[in-house]
């Protein structure tokens, strides 16, 4: 549990606990970690089906890619307009966390 | 090409507007909706000089070297036609009249005289900077796409023209009894129909099975959309709750600075100095802005740093 500095130099150190700062520290630590075995296993599963070597994965694997291709992005622009308001909206209160 | 009977020059000027558009598009040529009349059928007149003076067999030349589908028995403006659209830049395996014709249909000036390099030189200069930067990054997913989709490169069969329609003349019964005897020229006939009979059941199978396909395409492409929309949905929430989450810790970390100013409850911020960096003889240099923030906030809550 990651306890913060109190700005104390040299031999004297005062450490504290924060309950919110350890519960960032904890959301942080367990939402990456979640995500990564699940993406994982996610892109996992698809490659061991879809390059199982067998005719029928090889066709659905080539009419997935190409139904990639045909995905048109201009059809997602409000939501994807949306996502980059809302990114931009959490850099700067991440930012703005520097000078309070 | 029987849709237009009197194409002379005269019948070309007398061609209502449709019509002269539909048959300047049968020859190969761009037809802008701005093009004037004046200038399509002066278009139109050069390209057919241009199909008379150009070989046939050096047209065919171009469409073996593309692999397009086609008879060979096809006129030079069905030949023209399929020209216009190629627009490959890989000239390897083209003869030199072939490249001769193609650039003459892409309106390059050449003569027969120059060698193949010039030529190719002239492709690549009328291609411009934007066109080359198209053709990299479609080979760029063409290379990718291959190995998603093919796994490798499999040599190429050698081109076969397309079968020509059956345009013969079907013998007639008479014929048939005449040359194989009344049997076998009745049973003929009769394999005949059956044959076309079959054969029109099938074409009517495959039309079938081809709009089943088409339907089934359509709704997959519609359920495509739908699950990449949710899915940004998803995304959308996440990124929201993560925002909800960070004015929360903005609110705790500013309301914990108001009542306790001289004890942070966070680390500070990389970069950020410490409250011991503003005492006097303090290691580091901090700008005097922020001490005196941090004096004003001192003497708002009444809390001095005692230590």
């Amino acid at each position: 549990m990651p306890l913060p500095d109190r700005g104390g130099s040299g031999k004297m150190r005062t450490m504290t606990f924060d309950l919110f700062y350890s519960w960032r520290w904890l959301l942080v630590v367990v939402c990456t970690i979640y995500w990564i075995v699940r993406l994982g296993q996610s892109l996992w599963g698809w490659y061991a089906f879809l390059w199982a070597g067998e005719r029928s994965t090889e066709m659905t694997r080539r009419y997935l890619f190409v139904q990639f291709l045909r995905i048109r992005v201009h059809r997602f622009t409000l939501e994807l307009a949306q996502i980059v308001v809302l990114s931009v909206l959490f850099a700067v209160v991440t930012w703005a966390h520097r000078y309070v | 090409m029987g849709k237009y009977p009197d194409k002379s020059q005269k019948g070309l000027a007398d061609l209502p507007d449709d019509e002269l558009r539909s048959y300047a598009a049968e020859l190969g040529l761009d037809v802008p909706k701005h093009l004037t009349r004046a200038d399509l059928l002066r278009d139109v007149r050069q390209r057919r000089e241009l199909l008379v003076g150009l070989d046939r067999e050096a047209m065919l030349d171009i469409v073996v070297w593309d692999r397009r589908p086609v008879r060979r028995s096809a006129s030079k403006e069905q030949l023209a036609k399929i020209i216009a659209t190629v627009d490959r830049m890989r000239f390897e395996g083209l003869s030199h009249r072939g490249l001769v014709a193609l650039a003459r249909l892409k309106k390059i000036e050449v003569s027969d005289e120059e060698t193949d390099e010039q030529i190719i030189a002239k492709f690549r200069r009328q291609e411009g900077v934007f066109g080359l930067l198209r053709r990299k990054r479609r080979r760029l997913i063409g290379w990718a796409a291959e190995r998603v989709i093919e796994g490798k490169t499999e040599e190429q069969e050698e081109y076969r023209f397309l079968p020509e329609d059956g345009t013969t003349r079907e013998p007639s019964l008479r014929e048939e009894v005449e040359d194989h005897g009344v049997v076998r020229g009745i049973a003929g006939r009769l394999r005949h129909v059956a044959d076309d009979y079959i054969a029109q059941k099938l074409d009517e199978i495959e039309h079938r099975i081809d709009e089943k396909m088409d339907e089934i395409d359509a709704r997959l492409a519609e359920w495509r959309d739908r699950e990449v929309t949710n899915r940004l949905r998803i995304i959308k929430i996440t990124v929201a709750a993560s925002l909800v989450v960070a004015l929360l810790s903005l609110g705790y970390k500013y309301a914990s600075s108001r009542v306790v100013p001289e004890m942070p409850t966070s680390q500070p911020a990389q970069g950020q100095p410490s409250a011991r960096a503003c005492e006097p003889g303090a290691a580091g240099a901090v700008p005097d802005r922020w001490c005196e923030s941090q004096a004003g906030r001192t003497a708002r809550t009444g809390l001095g740093n005692k230590g």
